[in-house]
């Protein structure tokens, strides 16, 4: 139990810092990591560099939008506060980029002709409805801690 | 809120002050005036049943149902 809690205290911030920083030095060199990978991969019929990039550019931020929101999270639980209104409206916000960057591949599947490509939408999708559950359960559990406390 | 808690008027009559019944009933200062002030969302039987052996009073003494319009 302990080795867990501290697993999710320093250790992760430490970790989704890293995973902030790291994701947006490939945000911005991703023109040479593209043609650098391309080089390589030959392996299905690559569509053009420009709509591999669009795509790429535009579920990348959002997925570096999430995060931040998780590194949000994590300094309000950090903090002891992890039944405020703010975390319930985090984790909404989280579903919705979800949710947006499963719809990004699911338009790429034809240009992308690959089976990863509806392998991510259907994870994204599944990611999003599931953030979206866990922020109305957060929501719940405010309503009851509330009650509890203004129990005599 | 439909449930008044009417403390102050059995206070008075046996002239108990704040600190003295949230000590005799042990419950926080804290906790007495969010009770009092009507801010609070339950009661525990055992908190209720303190406080009217304080006051030698009835539970109806203290609690009134009003119905909001």
């Amino acid at each position: 139990m302990k080795f867990s809690r501290l697993i999710n205290s320093k250790l992760m911030e430490k970790i989704l810092y890293l995973i902030l920083i790291g994701g947006g030095i490939i945000f911005i060199t991703l023109p040479f990591c593209l043609k650098w990978y391309l080089e390589f991969s030959d392996i299905f019929t690559t569509p053009t560099y420009v709509k591999i990039l669009v795509i790429l550019y535009s579920s990348g931020i959002l997925a570096l939008g999430i995060v931040h929101f998780t590194i949000k999270l994590l300094k309000n639980v950090n903090q002891n506060k992890p039944f405020s209104q703010d975390n319930v409206k985090l984790l909404k916000y989280i579903s919705i980029f979800c949710l947006i960057i499963a719809v990004i591949y699911l338009i790429s599947i034809p240009i992308i002709k690959s089976v990863f490509t509806i392998i991510l939408f259907m994870i994204f999708t599944i990611m999003g409805f599931m953030c979206n559950v866990l922020s109305d359960l957060f929501h719940k559990a405010i309503e009851y801690k509330e009650e509890n406390e203004l129990t005599i | 809120m439909p449930i008044i808690v009417n403390l102050d008027v059995m206070m008075a009559k046996r002239k108990m002050s704040m600190s003295e019944l949230s000590s005799k009933v042990d419950i926080t200062l804290a906790n007495l005036s969010v009770l009092k002030n009507n801010r609070a969302k339950a009661i525990r039987f055992s908190t209720l049943e303190k406080i009217c052996h304080v006051l030698d009073c009835q539970p109806a003494d203290i609690l009134e149902y009003r119905e909001d319009k």
